[in-house]
């Protein structure tokens, strides 16, 4: 008889370990080689998105294939944010909730006038613009450390930079160059392989501009 | 003629000379800029605890995050003029004695201290007019790692009139024996202001308040203006953490006010910011 109670409580001291070993498994709480990894993830998603708008904006609208190649590269550039930059249910603790992918923009620095666009319109917008553009991607991006969410994802911020200069329609002067410092908020999903290592899938929501101020560069 | 053609020719060259003059090109200085610049709160956060350093700072140096923490004062109050004044001098002496404190006894600064507090000044929509107050939040842990800011308070509806604490009157003596007739025109009028009838013993909480307009959607949020951090965290010290627009190494998130308190000073600071 005793023996039984004894094995009873064996058992549930046991039972006991296991189950603070699955809530602790549950965290899934990142080590910091996996944070900077998923750091290096999210500087190369925001570099992606610099890379693909300059390269959108350097072709001339004017000439069917290269409008062409710009919605493609529009697309491409939409592929980089969540639900594609479009409307979408977010899952919250709360329930289901309907959120769209935002982007913030200044107008310029002598008209610092933000404006709330969606993202896929904005980029939309941007591949038929007849404006002569020329966008520069910057080399560094800040990210920030990462918060943990109900869904087991993760957030965080990105920061960057980008330079603005337009110039006429025929290409001889430049009327402006500004440089916008924008702040995005990063969604990185988490994807367990089956090596036990795990992999980043990283989108962005929205985008917020600071600032808009004269470039601070050298200009010649 | 001559004159007319002089004019145009000159007018061109000066085009064409302003279009070699200015050609945009990636200046790597810009770069340089940016690591600088504190850019966010958690860059604020790594640069104070000790685990990122301003560019400028060698890592390897013994007062390493000394000088890191001195990089993150907004540099403007720190200037001593030709005769610094008595209060700047202080303001230096307590801002080294700070640093030492901080370094000694290795303090480390946390997003989710109780006591780290933002303000966020919002614009909202009140009676049909546009209205500024500053929501008070701070970082909760829900559990399991999982952090989030809740509102904890708020300034700015006394001051706008939207709360009035001052006025607290009452229904008329006799009116229970009529089954208080009066009381439908209080409180379905909201020119009455239902709150001046209370108790003078009775504090409104004023967050509550505002919870209760944006419930029967009497305010609307048009948008935020801007976000400054305040923090009690560290035993003795209140400072402002506030976002500093600038072309210039010294800037980003930095430490804008910064005070010596005791235990009364911060009751008094915490009461101003909660409107209390």
């Amino acid at each position: 008889m005793t023996n039984v109670l004894i094995m009873k409580k064996l058992l549930l001291i046991i039972a006991g370990i296991f189950i603070m070993f699955a809530v602790a498994k549950g965290q899934n709480d990142l080590t910091p080689e996996q944070i900077a990894s998923m750091k290096v993830e999210g500087i190369n998603c925001i570099q992606s998105f610099q890379s693909r708008l300059s390269l959108m904006v350097k072709k001339d609208p004017s000439n069917p294939e290269d409008l062409k190649d710009r919605i493609r590269t529009c697309e491409l550039c939409k592929g980089l944010f969540y639900a594609n930059g479009g409307k979408y249910y977010r899952n919250t603790q709360y329930g289901r909730r309907l959120d769209t992918c935002t982007i913030e923009t200044i107008r310029s620095f002598r008209n610092q006038t933000k404006k709330i666009d969606i993202v896929a319109e904005y980029l939309d917008k941007m591949a038929r613009t007849r404006l002569n553009l020329v966008i520069d991607s910057c080399s560094t991006v800040r990210i920030d450390n990462p918060y943990k969410q109900h869904d087991g994802s993760y957030l965080c911020t990105a920061h960057f930079y980008q330079v603005y200069v337009r110039y006429s329609s025929d290409g001889m002067n430049i009327i402006y160059i500004d440089e916008t410092h924008k702040t995005a908020i990063l969604i990185i999903e988490v994807i367990p392989l089956p090596d036990k290592t795990v992999e980043f899938y990283v989108r962005i929501e929205d985008i917020k501009a600071d600032e808009c101020r004269p470039y601070s560069g050298y200009r010649r | 003629m001559k004159k007319i053609i002089l004019f145009i020719l000159a007018t061109i060259i000066c085009q064409q000379l302003d279009a070699q003059k200015f050609v945009y090109s990636h200046d790597p200085m810009v770069d340089t800029m940016f690591n600088r610049r504190v850019k966010s709160l958690d860059e604020f956060f790594a640069r104070f605890n000790g685990l990122e350093t301003n560019p400028d700072i060698p890592k390897e140096s013994a007062e390493s995050r000394e000088n890191n923490i001195l990089s993150l004062f907004n540099q403007e109050m720190l200037i001593l003029g030709q005769a610094p004044d008595e209060e700047t001098t202080k303001l230096y002496s307590d801002i080294t004695e700070f640093i030492q404190t901080v370094c000694k006894n290795n303090i480390q600064l946390r997003i989710t201290d109780s006591m780290f507090l933002a303000e966020a000044e919002l614009v909202v929509k009140f009676q049909g007019k546009d209205k500024r107050i500053n929501m008070i939040l701070n970082m909760e842990d829900k559990g399991n790692n999982i952090f989030c800011w809740t509102f904890c308070g708020v300034n700015g509806l006394v001051g706008n009139k939207m709360l009035d604490t001052t006025v607290a009157y009452g229904i008329r003596p006799v009116d229970n024996e009529v089954n208080f007739i009066q009381m439908r025109g209080i409180v379905t009028n909201p020119e009455n202001r239902i709150t001046n009838y209370r108790n003078s013993r009775t504090v409104i909480d004023p967050l509550s308040y505002l919870f209760a307009l944006a419930n029967t959607k009497q305010i609307q949020v048009l948008q935020c203006n801007k976000v400054l951090y305040h923090s009690f965290c560290i035993d003795g010290y209140y400072f402002i953490i506030e976002f500093f627009n600038r072309k210039d190494f010294n800037s980003g998130w930095l430490i804008s006010d910064f005070k010596q308190i005791d235990q009364k000073e911060k009751e008094i600071q915490l009461n101003k910011l909660f409107d209390k």
